[in-house]
């Protein structure tokens, strides 16, 4: 697939390392729970649990590397996915909408999140943009939606 | 409509509660009846709806006002129901549906017909081609009550049953059979005449359950074309109109489940942005042909779609057999972790595990069998469905937007799959060689934005 296009900030990596580690954690407690209240053998929560590190350390780096957004002439074209890798194709003329979100963890790492709705649905969802970014993208996006016709 | 309605809705339980009720309690009851009767008569009163211009506007309210404006630009799909209680009174309920909601956007509960008539062709008007001008065309389809038998049959519950059967003979070996017929001879000749008599009635009851179902949804089920509309009228109890403009058909979809596609029968869906999908009732709103020949049912996709006849049924693309070989691996895999899991777990689970295994291998031949793929023209079709096998004709042009994924199970047998979203439909092709995936996507790309793919 192809590797050219904009890279998300780089604090998302920071973002999706710690929530991936609160989901470790969280795997590790209800492991430990399971083990002292239930006769579950604790071989195969200790493997789990390494799993579940193990994902949360390697995940984030490669779903970071894998994440591509380009705004071309007429569509906007992403590439991610860690291990389950897409590639999504919005042409301008289709989109509906675009919306822009801060939850919480996201003002935290100063961060912003845009979604792209076309009449099929939720086509995109952009994560980790920073504010210049995302105000970019969107001007692009507000600027050409539903006005080209093929 | 609205009194009698909470009229028919309390009344019921009031009539009850004066023969229960002792005589102390007996003075309420004109007093709860009216207050369940004038809610619904000021609701009556207060209700207005017009057209002005270029919209439809609603309102109404009993306690807080509403006043909703429908523009008639986004009115995407008008239903006429008569229930019941409608033909009781003749009157018809209409209701509208427009683009981006999800429920009804306005449903006028009690019309006279020809008002409703008159209001629907107003609605529509900017749809029609000529106002006026609707001859009435040869229907597309019609079901005669045999029609429907045979789709009763063959519908839902029974053909599961019927599939589940057909895929346990072929994959339990005689002895496990004989090992079951020896478990139930063992309860004595009593038990196998229980144990068949029970399957005998289990069955002839879903058989029923479907034949009437099917009966009273589709009872002189009709498919005309008026201009550039769709109109299909049916049911029994309740007479339903639906009116589809067929420039908001997204795409079509045929519906074989292994009974059908044994005798060479399929059913036909439409799907159509801006109806809202969720409830049962407009599901059904959705079907075009409750049951046809395969042929048939082609025929009638294509002139919805405005296909040429040979789009609908041109050869599809199967499947490469690296496909076939991932499905199997999952399949042993699972099958394996269950075998493991059944031995540890006791020996009585293993023979369980073990039919689970075959029927996984079962299905993942099955599954590969039914996919296919195809652009034909200004076409897309798909096909997949281990069970029951659905092929989507869709025009490329109603594309929103596209995927091309690869999961983590398709990357090491270089497989790929291209979903094309369009409203309220899901249809993908699955399992294509990545080359291949890659080639539809810049294909349907330039279809798209207009812009001749690279090479």
């Amino acid at each position: 697939m192809d590797a050219a296009g904009n890279l998300l900030d780089r604090r998302v990596l920071a973002m999706w390392w710690s929530m991936a580690g609160a989901q470790a954690v969280c795997v590790g407690l209800v492991g430990g729970l399971a083990v002292w209240l239930a006769p579950v053998p604790a071989a195969l929560v200790v493997v789990l649990v390494l799993l579940a590190v193990v994902a949360a350390v390697l995940i984030p780096p490669l779903r970071y590397r894998r994440w591509r957004y380009r705004l071309r002439e007429r569509d906007l074209s992403l590439s991610r996915g860690a291990l389950w890798q897409v590639r999504t194709l919005i042409p301008f003329d289709r989109i509906q909408f675009v919306e822009s979100r801060r939850g919480p963890l996201d003002r935290i790492f100063g961060l912003n999140v845009l979604v792209v709705y076309t009449a099929a649905g939720r086509a995109a969802h952009i994560p980790g943009l920073n504010t210049s970014q995302a105000e970019a993208v969107r001007e692009e996006l507000s600027k050409v939606a539903g006005t080209l016709s093929v | 409509m609205w009194s009698i309605e909470s009229g028919v809705r309390y009344g019921v339980g009031l009539i009850i509660l004066a023969f229960n009720a002792g005589s102390t309690l007996r003075w309420w009851i004109p007093p709860a009846a009216a207050a369940m009767v004038v809610p619904s008569v000021v609701r009556y009163m207060r209700f207005r709806y017009e057209v002005t211009g270029d919209a439809l506007v609603v309102q109404g309210g009993l306690l807080s006002q509403w006043r909703r404006v429908i523009p008639l630009a986004r009115i995407q799909s008008v239903e006429v129901v008569q229930k019941l209680r409608h033909r009781m009174l003749d009157v018809v309920e209409l209701r509208v549906e427009a683009a981006g909601g999800r429920a009804t956007e306005a449903a006028l509960v009690a019309l006279d017909p020809a008002e409703a008539d008159r209001l629907r062709s107003v609605l529509l008007r900017r749809t029609e081609a000529a106002p006026g001008d609707a001859h009435e065309e040869p229907s597309l389809a019609h079901l005669h009550p045999r029609d429907l038998l045979l789709a009763g049959v063959t519908g839902g519950r029974v053909a599961v049953i019927a599939a589940l059967l057909g895929y346990g003979e072929q994959f339990l070996s005689d002895d496990q059979t004989a090992a079951l017929f020896d478990g139930v001879r063992s309860l004595g000749a009593s038990g196998l005449v229980v144990a068949l008599w029970a399957g005998m009635v289990i069955l002839s009851i879903s058989v029923a359950i479907s034949l009437v179902a099917t009966v009273l949804v589709y009872w002189d089920f009709t498919v005309r074309r008026e201009g550039d509309r769709l109109v299909v009228t049916r049911g029994l109890l309740e007479r339903r109109r639906a009116i589809v403009p067929l420039h908001r058909v997204q795409a079509v979809e045929l519906l074989e489940n292994p009974l059908r596609r044994a005798l060479g029968l399929a059913a036909l869906s439409v799907v159509v942005a801006g109806q809202a999908g969720q409830d049962r009732q407009q599901q059904e709103t959705g079907v075009l042909l409750p049951i046809a020949r395969r042929a048939e049912a082609l025929e009638v996709a294509a002139a919805v779609l405005g296909a040429p006849g040979p789009v609908a049924a041109a050869p599809l693309q199967p499947a490469p057999v690296s496909s076939l070989v991932r499905r199997l691996t999952i399949a042993a895999v699972g099958s394996l972790v269950a075998v493991a899991a059944g031995t540890v777990a006791g020996g009585a689970l293993a023979p369980v595990s073990v039919a689970a295994g075959l029927l996984a291998v079962a299905w993942s031949f099955a599954g590969w069998r039914s996919l296919g793929h195809t652009v034909a023209g200004e076409h897309v079709v798909v096909r997949r469905g281990a069970l029951v096998r659905k092929t989507t004709i869709l025009r490329a042009a109603n594309i929103q937007h596209l995927l091309l994924v690869t999961s983590p199970t398709q990357r090491p047998f270089g497989l790929a799959t291209v979903r094309l979203c369009i409203p309220r439909a899901n249809p993908r092709a699955v399992d294509l060689e990545l080359r291949r995936a890659e080639n539809r996507f810049a294909e349907l790309t330039g279809r798209l934005t207009g812009v001749a793919p690279p090479g």
